[in-house]
């Protein structure tokens, strides 16, 4: 079949129906399932749970930190404290420090190494995929567009990978060493400590609501921007030739992106949910 | 330093305001911190110490309202900090592609589409999160420390070395660790960019890859840069992972330092205290964190003015071609379509001013009102380049051109580009309808007009073919149409403006000989008198026409019709006997003979 041939079939297909744009799915726990089974799925469990250990360790010691100086205070505080006991708390508490250090170091490659490889995979699975696909669909979708979805779109995934998934792991884990570690040094302060943790959660919810559209809004109107700039760009020649840079200019400022307000809109909640 | 950055905070006025207010927030903020961490010395000394309930309740409840003081000003600074930086980005990016939109040709030819692209996204993007950063840490952080290390010189002098000591550490670690995590982006940006390139060529050329069966191929190419850009990746995750289990070990390290000075000298007596030396413990806090995100976001802020000033290389740059104050446009109704060539030479102009060698020589050309002009040559012989200077996409370097004895620099860029259309190189399609595309450079006329145009060019057949006709879908660059079929598009464009002369610039190189031809012989009866000048580099495009220009090395080396040249021209005899052959030949000189 000759390129004439497939183009003339692809269009008269094209002229079947209008411009459609690509389904989405919108289970964010399936997504995120589907994402987390690059990373730890397979032949990389293994390799996951043993960061998952090393993390742990990391932690505790991270945890143990703040109580190992809390006792040095209290010699510090006592009448009766010496300074023999004062060397062994401070003594205890660098080796904690220096073990969490070596670890961390350890767990942060072990966790990179599982995020870069999650990434490749998922990019070259992308792109396997889209060489399967037929022209039709490459019709429907303006290059511009389906690059801002390949590069745009994996490098928020890539975010994802490589500085969400370590730190909400670690954070979930300390969240949990030290509210043991509360409750061991005095139980009701830490109930008293407990109560602006719904307040907490109410907020990260309402971030979470308003972010999360907002910012996959914003990454299809990035898309929608990047094709008509690669576009319009192409053709200057005809533009200029046709001295429509009115036209131009005209559609470029009514792409929902390029308004101030609708790029705070969705740039904030996205900028305060990472403070 | 940081010229460029400093200049994009002028821009955006209208949030001027709010900049400020901002910074007054910041201090705010960062004055409240240190209230917080100060208050503890009262707690301890004043409450625990002593069991002073009521200085506890009281403290508590200070430290309690400036921690929230602290949290309310810090998230005003994110909010005007966001409406700020995104404010100036939206304004760069959007005034930015209004003044290209001013650019002429030769502007485009000094940056390119994707060099255009990369300014007016990822470099605004890195003048976007300079400016946020700039605008929530460039005051706090110089603030913090300055207080802290005041406070600390005040009130325990003793243990200020180990502030000093800390602050060093961390400022080494991060200017070892920061330029390496920059580096690492940075190649991993390059590899990036590799990756992207690959997938942006596979994407535009998904019809050859399928035709011929590449698929494989591609595929072992892409995963060739997927598996480069894997370990520049991996080096800078890893590094940015560290960074922040790093800073807490070492003030981590710092506050067991403090504890055991500070400890013994408040169990010899020494003249320090419980409360200062847990006071001192959080002033260490303090200043590592914004030590540390200062080191981070300074290097931002160098690449957020390397990028601004990329922008404004653009935004400064003037159109090459500009109308003259004052120049009156000609009423296009009365216009003949007399183009003349008086010593016309032409030099393309390199990116640092200079002229480059010139691609046109001297040429003298008169072409009467509907005229039928072809020009020939090799590639480079200065064709294209020739006909660009009639519509001013570039202007000549020496010489004039005239349109009815009008020099065309004396006429409006809008109303010369009414008057001469052209149907270009490249048949670029933009996405819409096809209505839309052919009314492109004439919303206002007559659909009757656009049919008309659409028979001279031949593609009035093909078009209503399709079920939705002139409302059918035009992907992005026309791709669902094929070349044959944007050519026609693209000529039926240029004329439907009805312009008084056409130049079609090799744009039927994708149409078989008997639809050229077709072509050719429609155009005249589209509109009367119409002057015609087509480039091309096959021969059979320009055989039947009135006169036939030959080019070589940018200068005319032979100018007649086609019997005239094929006596005259030892060049012209050579190109009809390499493309056409003794057949045609000996055909035509039946002709000829008769």
């Amino acid at each position: 079949m000759t390129t004439a041939t497939l183009d003339k079939k692809s269009s008269d297909q094209e002229h079947k129906g209008s411009v459609k744009s690509i389904d989405k799915p919108d289970d964010t726990i399936q997504i995120i399932s589907r994402l987390m089974d690059y990373m730890a799925g397979g032949d990389k469990r293994a390799k996951f749970i043993r960061a998952l250990i090393v993390r742990v360790i990391a932690l505790v010691c991270l945890t143990a930190l703040p109580f190992l100086t809390g006792q040095a205070i209290n010699v510090v505080s006592d009448s009766n404290g010496t300074t023999a006991e004062l060397q062994r708390w401070v003594m205890i508490a660098v080796v904690a420090a220096v073990i969490y250090l070596v670890v961390s170091f350890i767990v942060e490659r072990m966790f990179a190494d599982l995020a870069t490889k999650a990434l490749q995979k998922l990019q070259n699975h992308l792109f396997s995929h889209m060489q399967i696909l037929s022209l039709t669909f490459f019709d429907r979708q303006p290059i511009g567009e389906l690059m801002s979805r390949i590069t745009n779109d994996t490098e928020v995934v890539s975010l994802f990978y490589e500085q969400a998934v370590s730190p909400i792991i670690g954070a979930l884990i300390q969240i949990l060493l030290t509210f043991l570690v509360m409750l061991v040094i005095d139980w009701r302060l830490s109930i008293v400590a407990l109560l602006i943790v719904p307040v907490i959660l109410i907020l990260t919810n309402v971030i979470e609501r308003i972010s999360t559209p907002a910012f996959a809004k914003m990454q299809e109107e990035l898309g929608s921007l990047s094709g008509f700039q690669e576009e319009s760009l192409s053709g200057h020649k005809v533009i200029i030739s046709k001295r429509q840079q009115d036209w131009a200019d005209k559609k470029m400022m009514s792409l929902p992106l390029v308004s101030t307000m609708s790029v705070a809109k969705h740039s904030l909640p996205r900028f305060c949910s990472t403070r | 330093m940081i010229k460029s950055l400093r200049r994009t905070l002028g821009m955006y006025k209208k949030y001027r305001a709010r900049l400020v207010i901002s910074q007054v927030l910041v201090l705010i903020s960062a004055t409240a911190v240190i209230g917080v961490a100060s208050l503890n010395q009262q707690l301890i000394n004043e409450g625990i110490e002593t069991g002073n309930v009521d200085v506890i309740l009281s403290t508590g409840l200070w430290m309690f309202v400036l921690a929230l003081v602290s949290g309310l000003c810090l998230s005003g600074t994110a909010y005007l900090a966001v409406f700020f930086s995104q404010g100036t980005g939206y304004f760069i990016r959007s005034y930015l592609y209004r003044k290209i939109q001013t650019f002429s040709f030769g502007n485009y030819d000094r940056f390119r589409t994707g060099d255009m692209l990369v300014r007016l996204n990822a470099d605004v993007v890195n003048v976007q999160n300079a400016l946020l950063y700039m605008t929530l840490l460039l005051l706090y952080a110089p603030f913090m420390l300055l207080v802290t290390y005041i406070l600390t010189i005040i009130n325990t002098p003793s243990l200020i070395w180990v502030l000093v000591l800390v602050t060093v550490i961390v400022l080494g670690v991060m200017a070892i660790l920061i330029p390496q995590v920059f580096k690492a982006y940075d190649q991993r940006q390059q590899r990036l960019d590799d990756m992207n390139n690959t997938m942006q060529e596979n994407l535009a050329g998904v019809r050859v890859v399928k035709a011929f069966v590449r698929e494989d191929y591609e595929v072992e190419r892409f995963d060739r840069r997927t598996n480069a850009l894997r370990k520049p990746a991996y080096t800078a995750a890893v590094r940015v992972a560290f960074l922040a289990p790093m800073l807490t070990g070492i003030t981590q390290l710092g506050i067991v330092l403090s504890l055991w000075i500070g400890g013994q000298q408040v169990l010899e007596g020494s003249g320090l205290n419980v409360g200062e030396l847990v006071t001192f413990t959080q002033y260490l806090s303090l200043v590592v964190a914004p030590l540390a995100m200062l080191a981070i976001v300074f290097p931002f802020m160098l690449r957020g003015d390397a990028s601004a000033s990329r922008i404004f290389e653009v935004y400064d740059d003037e159109p090459v071609v500009q109308d003259k104050e004052g120049v009156v446009p000609p009423d296009a109704e009365t216009v003949g379509g007399r183009v003349v060539f008086d010593n016309v030479s032409f030099a393309f102009r390199r990116p640092d001013g200079e002229l480059d060698p010139p691609v046109l020589k001297n040429i003298n050309l008169t072409i009467e009102p509907g005229e039928q002009v072809g020009f020939l040559g090799a590639t480079g012989a200065g064709k294209s380049a020739l006909v660009n200077l009639i519509p001013r996409f570039y202007d000549v370097t020496e010489g004039r051109i005239t349109i009815d004895d009008v020099d065309v620099r004396d006429v409006p860029q809008d109303n010369l580009r009414e008057i001469v259309g052209i149907a270009l190189q490249e048949a670029v399609l933009f996405q819409g309808d096809l209505r839309f595309n052919l009314k492109f450079g004439a919303p206002q006329v007559e659909d009757d007009v656009m049919f008309e145009a659409a028979k001279a060019a031949d593609s009035y057949g093909f078009v209503t073919n399709i079920p939705q006709q002139w409302e059918a879908p035009v992907a992005q660059r026309g791709a669902n149409f094929s070349g044959g079929q944007r050519q026609r598009l693209s000529i039926t464009r240029a004329l439907t403006t009805q312009p008084k002369v056409i130049i079609l610039d090799d744009s039927t190189s994708a149409l078989d000989a008997s639809t050229e031809g077709r072509v050719q012989e429609a155009i005249p009866d589209f509109t009367n008198n119409i002057t015609t000048l087509y480039v091309a580099q096959r021969i059979s495009a320009v055989i039947d026409l009135d006169k036939i220009v030959l080019l070589e090395n940018g200068e005319i080396v032979a100018m007649g019709n086609h019997e005239e040249l094929l006596e005259s021209s030892p060049l012209y005899q050579d190109i009809y006997e390499s493309q056409l052959g003794s057949g045609i030949t000996a055909g035509l000189d039946v002709e000829v003979a008769k």
